[in-house]
């Protein structure tokens, strides 16, 4: 399943935190920021990727040159139609349908979500279960060190797991590693 | 909801449960009958003010006001830190070491148990080496700024010292212990094989998240009341120094 991390930019109170919670029934999102003006959304963005973004005409303008997969214009006209524009006024029913069919439309991307570990990513994952440093692995699998630690990230990816406790805990849970072999 | 200082001490139990580990680390016991917040805080020495800032920013993620916090006085915010360290070392960790301890495996399971202490052993010496550092080095060196500029005096040492370690050091040092809890939870969700009796594991997690959202707050203060306060702190002593207003002895 894919995740994408939604900003909503709205100086209102009440109305930033209304928008927030019905983006959250979503599933298919991952995060959702929410900022009251330009500075709060720059150290959001400054942290994580934003694919798709809610805001009101007056900030929108300072995104036009900027790529997001999705973008919103906030509107309460109750004539405000477009497939860029999100009309607060419309039914729950009518809003969820659109924004439903523009996150299914997205391009899935697929190391997103692709969880299995490939034959090799499980060979780089013993090693480092092991305790090996990532110049030994790299001498031990014949490929180079910077092609381990992309292995490394790809696999912290998949699994969810950061450390290096962590990846030994799943590899012996897995019987890819006796737990003498630890030491 | 905002809180303020005329509202029930009782009350604010009933409207969020989740206050009472705060209360905890102000050393103030339950019974409270019809007191007030106010009162309450000032049968236990506690500055009123500073109480409701904690509390307030632990019961909406969006009421934290730095300005706020900053302007209370920095011992009042290091002891409040010192004491949810005790808070996690005394009470949430042996909490989740118990659960742990309790859970039981089939035979062909049973190296699993291991595994988990193990693990959180790992995850807890990495806490305990953080939680020394910031009180053995970080904290007094707070203190000792705050008095320098208090009392306009300074020992050689310690300005001596300030050209080596600031408040900046410890910024770049902070690093992530939240990563090992994290992991443990996603083992324990996605990985492991149930234990026999399975509300173990529920038990576990449910004590994880909520030592996580605890932590995340904790570091919040750190990060943006603690570093943000000492380093206008710094700012002013360089001032001073230059202005010779601080005795350098």
């Amino acid at each position: 399943m894919s995740q994408y991390n939604c900003l909503i930019l709205e100086p209102s109170y009440l109305i930033r935190k209304g928008l927030v919670s019905f983006f959250r029934e979503f599933s298919n999102l991952g995060l959702i920021f929410d900022a009251e003006n330009m500075k709060e959304c720059e150290e959001f963005r400054n942290k994580h990727k934003i694919h798709i973004l809610v805001s009101t005409d007056e900030f929108i303008r300072d995104f036009e040159e900027e790529d997001f997969l999705l973008k919103y214009i906030i509107k309460h006209n109750r004539k405000s139609k477009g497939s860029d524009i999100l009309n607060i006024l419309h039914p729950k029913d009518i809003l969820i349908e659109q924004i439903s069919k523009d996150i299914q439309s997205l391009k899935p991307s697929k190391e997103l979500d692709e969880k299995q570990l490939s034959a090799r990513e499980v060979s780089v994952l013993i090693q480092v279960a092991k305790g090996k440093t990532n110049k030994e692995i790299a001498d031990r699998l014949f490929i180079s060190v910077h092609t381990v630690i992309t292995h490394r990230k790809n696999i912290t990816h998949k699994l969810g797991i950061k450390t290096v406790s962590g990846l030994t805990m799943y590899a012996i849970i897995h019987n890819l590693i006796q737990p003498m072999a630890l030491k | 909801m905002l809180i303020n200082k005329n509202i029930k001490m009782a009350e604010l139990i009933h409207q969020n449960f989740e206050v009472l580990t705060v209360i905890r680390r102000f050393d103030i016991e339950l019974g409270f009958g019809e007191k007030t917040i106010e009162e309450v805080c000032i049968n236990n020495k506690i500055n009123p003010d500073f109480f409701l800032e904690i509390i307030n920013s632990f019961n909406d993620e969006d009421y934290f006001s730095q300005s706020n916090l900053q302007a209370h006085d920095v011992e009042d915010i290091l002891f409040y830190l010192k004491n949810t360290h005790r808070f996690y070392l005394t009470k949430k960790f042996p909490e989740i070491e118990q659960l742990i301890h309790e859970l039981e495996f089939s035979e062909n399971n049973s190296q699993n148990k291991q595994l988990l202490e193990n693990f959180f052993n790992e995850y807890k010496e990495e806490f305990i080496n953080h939680v020394q550092r910031e009180e053995e080095r970080i904290y007094p060196y707070i203190t000792d700024l705050d008095k320098a500029l208090k009392s306009k005096k300074a020992c050689i040492n310690f300005h001596e010292n300030m050209k080596k370690y600031t408040i900046s050091n410890y910024q770049q040092e902070h690093e992530d212990v939240e990563e090992k809890l994290y992991d443990l939870k996603n083992i324990i969700i996605k990985y492991l094989p149930s234990p026999l009796n399975t509300d173990g594991y529920n038990s576990i997690l449910i004590k994880l998240f909520k030592l996580e959202n605890d932590l995340n707050e904790h570091s919040r203060i750190e990060e943006k009341v603690i570093v943000p306060k000492v380093l206008e702190m710094e700012k002013a002593y360089h001032t001073a120094v230059l202005a010779n207003q601080i005795e350098i002895a």
